[in-house]
């Protein structure tokens, strides 16, 4: 269970970043999929170039909104390194806040656990840096 | 935003990094997120600096504008102009105020949420603050009535206890377990203990925060169940 001085690590800019980045990577596998969908349908050039052309704009935004996201998992996992949290806590810690903050805004596992995976990473390298 | 540029690259640190994610998230089409966004960003940078940034201000208010909330957007202005020292500073956004006062004088809603109090007491419970951005399918009675019926008192009983709610351990484990054992994905949990949770009855003694609280606690612990990655 997180206890209270877990809890209090996490900002709501926090949250934020963790919702959106699930939800623009949504929004990229979606656009992934139409093109591949209409590449296998035959459409129109024109078609696949316009859907191209938003693919590579959602990723863009996703890469953003996952730069920001990584920021504010590093800033908790190394205020958690610096007072003494061992790693195993922190990474527990933080993936069970992601969770409940992923899953109770109605994401799906396939989204949910891919976001958890990154911050898990990003988690652990803070942790071996040291 | 509405009526805006990207934020320049000229400015840079915490808050205007969050002034670009909004825009991300203007752009995808959630502009309540990206008020809320700059709303956290507006006042962790009040704590730091009494005078207000334009660049944060007139965009926030610029969003209130297109969520129609037209009083927020005159509070914006006027407490960035009480912000200021410097007169050019101060009348920046004056007639854009001007403007807004008039917009809101002539859209002034009448609601003074008294029915939202009534429906409150009605209901006992008040759970707009619980972040979901989805609300979650109902339950579709896949689960034992025994099982729900136990989470449910759980609840109940959590909810008088003090301290750390351990009347929720084992009902909520043979809930996890039961949504392994037929191979149902993580989201059917969190349906089924929000049905559980929302069918409870909240002690009236219990503040609306604190029964929300007991909800996040649960949850929190029944994905650690689920996924075997408990917090040591």
């Amino acid at each position: 269970m997180i206890g209270a001085d877990d809890a209090s690590r996490f900002s709501r800019l926090f949250d934020r970043a963790v919702s959106a980045c699930a939800q623009a990577q949504l929004l990229a596998t979606r656009c992934r999929e139409s093109q591949a969908r209409a590449r296998s349908t035959h459409a129109s050039a024109r078609r696949i170039r316009s859907l191209a052309a938003d693919t590579r704009s959602a990723w863009a935004e996703t890469n953003e909104v996952f730069d920001l996201m990584r920021r504010e998992v590093e800033s908790v996992a190394l205020a958690m390194r610096a007072s003494g949290v061992e790693r195993a806590h922190a990474g527990a810690a933080i993936r069970a806040h992601m969770r409940f903050v992923l899953y109770d805004g109605g994401l799906r596992e396939q989204e949910a656990e891919t976001v958890v995976e990154r911050a898990s990473h990003w988690v652990d390298e803070i942790y071996t840096a040291a | 935003m509405p009526g805006y540029k990207a934020l320049p690259d000229q400015f840079s640190g915490d808050a205007a990094e969050h002034v670009r994610f909004a825009e991300v998230l203007q752009r995808a089409g959630d502009p309540a997120e990206a008020v809320r966004m700059l709303e956290s960003t507006l006042d962790s940078y009040a704590l730091t600096s009494p005078v207000l940034p334009g660049w944060l201000c007139g965009r926030l208010a610029a969003l209130y504008r297109t969520l129609k909330r037209y009083d927020d957007e005159v509070l914006m202005l006027e407490r960035y102009r009480e912000s200021q020292s410097a007169e050019d500073a101060r009348s920046r956004f004056d007639a854009r105020l001007s403007k807004a006062r008039a917009i809101a004088e002539r859209k002034r809603r009448t609601d003074t949420h008294a029915l939202a109090s009534i429906r409150c007491v009605i209901n006992g419970r008040h759970d707009t603050h619980t972040p979901a951005m989805i609300t979650p399918s109902t339950d579709d009675g896949a689960f034992s009535q025994e099982t729900m019926a136990a989470v449910s008192t759980a609840f109940a009983v959590a909810a008088t206890a003090e301290g750390t709610p351990t009347a929720l351990t084992a009902p909520l484990a043979t809930l996890c377990r039961e949504v392994r054992a037929r191979g149902y994905p993580p989201e059917r949990l969190v349906v089924a203990l929000k049905t559980a949770w929302q069918s409870a009855a909240r002690p009236p003694r219990l503040s609306g925060e604190a029964w929300e609280s007991l909800y996040r606690v649960a949850l929190t612990q029944s994905l650690a169940f689920y996924f075997s990655d408990p917090v040591t």
